[in-house]
């Protein structure tokens, strides 16, 4: 199976296999991030086609992504998320996330719980006392693994800005987990 | 980076959140993945799903010609066609050129032959002449109006078809025969309502010339 720059030209050229690959590759990942933002199944669902339909068209019309396939399909799946944001105002990131930590098949430890504790406190700011700006740059830099660079691609912000926005973000998010953390112990 | 040490924390906890998460329900993927490949192939790149699961046919060819026969077969189909329209000329040249001749010679004919007589613009126009114009030129037979005052003698009796004859024989087109209005009355002033003719008044005498100045009062 081709992969990289190679699966890109491939797909570039319209090529079946290619962009069958493409999908079964991506579409995971997509998902998952957006599930991260607008928190709905269904919602996530409909924007992983229409990012998918969108990847196909610019290919169909010599368009599309030159080099970096993945930061393209992120970025288009974040545009998407945020027009869809504001038109619904419909905004509860992370909460999902919760699912696989409550999962636990045995009984969680000491280390485990407290584990648990600071994930809850984590999601709750992120949720709360994180702007847009901030969450979006956190996902991508920390749970999608985006460099600075390709962050700043997808946002569409200078990468100086990006780090500036990040480091703000991380700063408060320690603020509000210590004080969260004191409310709860 | 630069971060504190609790910032490195958060951090840490961050990049362990990468793994949690929803992942794709298997039934919602297969659906996604089913209407991406049917957009595939209503876009025309690609075969659909029910087409892709049989590659055997995928690659398959049509049997009998090879690739890239049809095009040959059309290369050669123009060449004969147009040997034989060539072949068709020559044999039949000598005619062709009598014919072409013969239409040329024609033509030349045709350009030398005057001009037929030319309808006048009253024809055209189909308006009655006046009698002035009349009188000068033949007039059309083929009008429907009669004209008064004016008899064709070869022609019948026109009184009897025209149902609303002219009024006094005038029919209203007399440019340059109008009779000049003659004075039936002679201005004498006489309980006629027009004002007399102006006559100059002299200038009054009492009134002082409104150039000089007027007289101060002294007091």
């Amino acid at each position: 199976m081709k992969e990289g720059f190679a699966l890109l030209r491939a797909a570039q050229n319209l090529d079946e296999e290619a962009l069958t690959a493409i999908f079964d590759q991506f579409a995971p990942a997509i998902y998952k991030y957006t599930l991260r933002l607008c928190h709905d199944a269904i919602v996530a669902d409909n924007i992983v086609g229409d990012v998918f339909a969108q990847l196909l068209e610019q290919f169909q019309a010599g368009k599309g992504p030159r080099t970096n396939l993945r930061s393209y399909l992120y970025q288009t799946a974040y545009h998407l998320v945020v027009d869809r944001s504001r038109d619904n105002q419909h905004n509860a990131p992370l909460e999902v996330a919760m699912g696989s930590f409550e999962d636990g098949q045995f009984a969680p430890t000491q280390s485990q719980i407290e584990e648990r504790v600071m994930m809850e406190a984590l999601i709750s700011s992120m949720n709360t006392v994180l702007t847009d700006d901030q969450r979006h740059v956190i996902i991508l830099r920390f749970l999608e693994d985006f460099s600075l660079k390709e962050v700043a691609e997808i946002i569409g912000k200078e990468v100086n800005n990006i780090k500036v926005i990040q480091n703000r973000g991380i700063a408060r998010l320690r603020k509000a987990m210590g004080l969260q953390l004191e409310e709860d112990w | 980076m630069g971060l504190d040490p609790d910032e490195q924390e958060i951090v840490r906890l961050l990049t362990k959140l990468k793994d949690a998460g929803g992942a794709y329900p298997r039934d919602m993927l297969a659906e996604r993945r089913r209407a991406y490949l049917s957009s595939m192939a209503g876009l025309g790149l690609a075969k659909g799903p029910e087409m892709r699961s049989n590659n055997g046919i995928k690659n398959s060819r049509r049997p009998g010609l090879p690739r890239g026969s049809g095009a040959l077969l059309e290369m050669a189909l123009i060449a004969v066609i147009l040997a034989e329209t060539s072949a068709v000329v020559y044999a039949y040249r000598h005619e062709l050129v009598d014919f072409l001749q013969t239409n040329i010679t024609d033509s030349r004919v045709e350009q030398a032959a005057p001009p037929e007589a030319m309808p006048t613009s009253l024809e055209i126009q189909g308006v009655s002449p006046s009698p002035a114009v009349i009188s000068s030129t033949a007039l059309p037979t083929a009008t429907g109006t009669p004209i008064p005052g004016i008899a064709d003698e070869t022609a019948p009796d026109t009184s009897l078809l025209s149902a609303t004859p002219g009024p006094n024989g005038n029919n209203g087109n007399h440019y340059g025969q109008t009779p000049k209005p003659e004075r039936t009355k002679e201005n004498n002033g006489n309980g006629n309502n027009d004002k007399p003719p102006k006559e100059d008044k002299p200038p009054k005498d009492d009134e002082p010339p409104r150039d000089e100045p007027k007289p101060t009062k002294a007091k």
